[in-house]
């Protein structure tokens, strides 16, 4: 496996990549771009994740980390970011992919990665007239619940620093047009609007899917909202499916859990073997 | 499973505790007492109760009370799923 870091050129700044490739030797099967969660998801999940990418690297295919605006080794402040900078980013790194590696492209996202994963595919689709496939790890059913979620976490920090309830400051803060801190995270109030608006959404064609839920339990069955939105996508003809995988919220804990579980399901789709 | 057994279950797993979750007390104290209940920790348990149990909590019913101890988290849950 060989590793290469560069900065490419997205919105105005710099995007801080990392490539993950296979041996020179080896067929190249496909270009996988990641996105990856919100704010200390990233953090939480980066281990995690460098390890999935060494493991797609090692069976053939060149992977594409990229930092989004305001996060990692990027340019700019996380209170800076917008979600439509975002999916610009995410086209560049998918146009720079396209171009050095013709093989199926897939787009792997986490958590909020995932969500962003479909809108880039949406606008992708337009322009791409090859298969596009998604992996998503657990994804944010929307970005207003993802939005809730971390709103949540503000709530949660002023609890443990004494306060008897959440003041649920941070919502109106955001609706009065002020960025709001949580968690050494600013977000603006333009981005939060943003985020309410957008929803897990496939393009009309062209497009297939896995979807992996994380559970820690190994009796687990696919939530009810997971179903709801993989039931949608089918009934409209796309092309995938959605499994339960025993592994811990990678993206929330402190501890860097193993999971070969999700290894081989997440290989197995990017291959085409028996998941899809 | 009995409800303080899916309980432990949940906050061993949030908590990522290995394991020392599944022994603990009604009176074994959580919020401020547990280093790996941080803000996200908490969310965390927040959102694997509603997923688990179903339930959907507003953000005026969360308080640090109901994090005091086990049998003050247990004690919410079990008024939840009663209404």
């Amino acid at each position: 496996m060989r590793r290469e870091a560069f900065f490419l050129e997205s919105g105005g700044g710099k995007r801080f990549c990392l490539l993950s490739l296979p041996e020179a030797s080896q067929p190249l099967r496909g270009a996988i771009v990641y996105f990856h969660p919100f704010a200390e998801e990233i953090n939480r999940s980066r281990h995690f994740v460098a390890t999935q990418a060494r493991n797609f690297a090692d069976a053939g295919f060149a992977v594409l980390q990229i930092d989004l605006h305001g996060c990692g080794d990027s340019s700019g402040d996380f209170g800076e970011a917008t979600w439509a900078g975002w999916l610009a980013d995410g086209l560049a790194a998918c146009a720079f992919m396209q171009q050095r590696y013709p093989a199926p492209l897939w787009l792997w996202g986490l958590r909020a990665g995932a969500l962003l994963a479909t809108d880039v595919a949406r606008s992708l689709s337009q322009t791409f007239n090859q298969s596009l496939g998604l992996l998503l790890w657990h994804p944010w059913l929307s970005g207003q619940q993802g939005l809730q979620q971390f709103l949540r976490i503000g709530m949660a920090a002023e609890l443990l620093e004494g306060a008897e309830k959440g003041q649920d400051n941070f919502r109106r803060r955001l609706e009065g047009g002020d960025p709001v801190e949580i968690a050494g995270y600013v977000i603006s109030p333009d981005f939060a609007r943003e985020l309410q608006g957008v929803d897990l959404l496939l393009p009309e064609s062209h497009c297939k899917f896995a979807w992996l839920e994380f559970s820690s339990r190994a009796d687990a069955t696919l939530s009810f909202a997971a179903k709801s939105v993989i039931t949608r996508w089918q009934n409209a003809s796309h092309k995938g499916d959605a499994r339960v995988v025993m592994c811990p919220p990678v993206w929330q804990r402190l501890d860097t859990p193993v999971c070969p579980e999700l290894s081989a399901l997440s290989l197995s789709a990017l291959t085409g073997a028996a998941f899809l | 499973m009995s409800l303080m057994q899916e309980l432990l279950e949940i906050i061993d797993e949030c908590l990522g505790l290995k394991g020392r979750a599944l022994k603990f007390s009604v009176d074994t104290a959580l919020l401020g007492a547990i280093p790996e209940l941080d803000s996200m920790a908490v969310v965390a348990l927040i959102t694997a109760m509603e997923d688990r149990f179903g339930l959907s909590f507003n953000d005026d019913e969360i308080d640090g009370e109901m994090f005091a101890t086990v049998g003050s988290l247990s004690a919410v849950l079990q008024s939840k799923l009663a209404a």
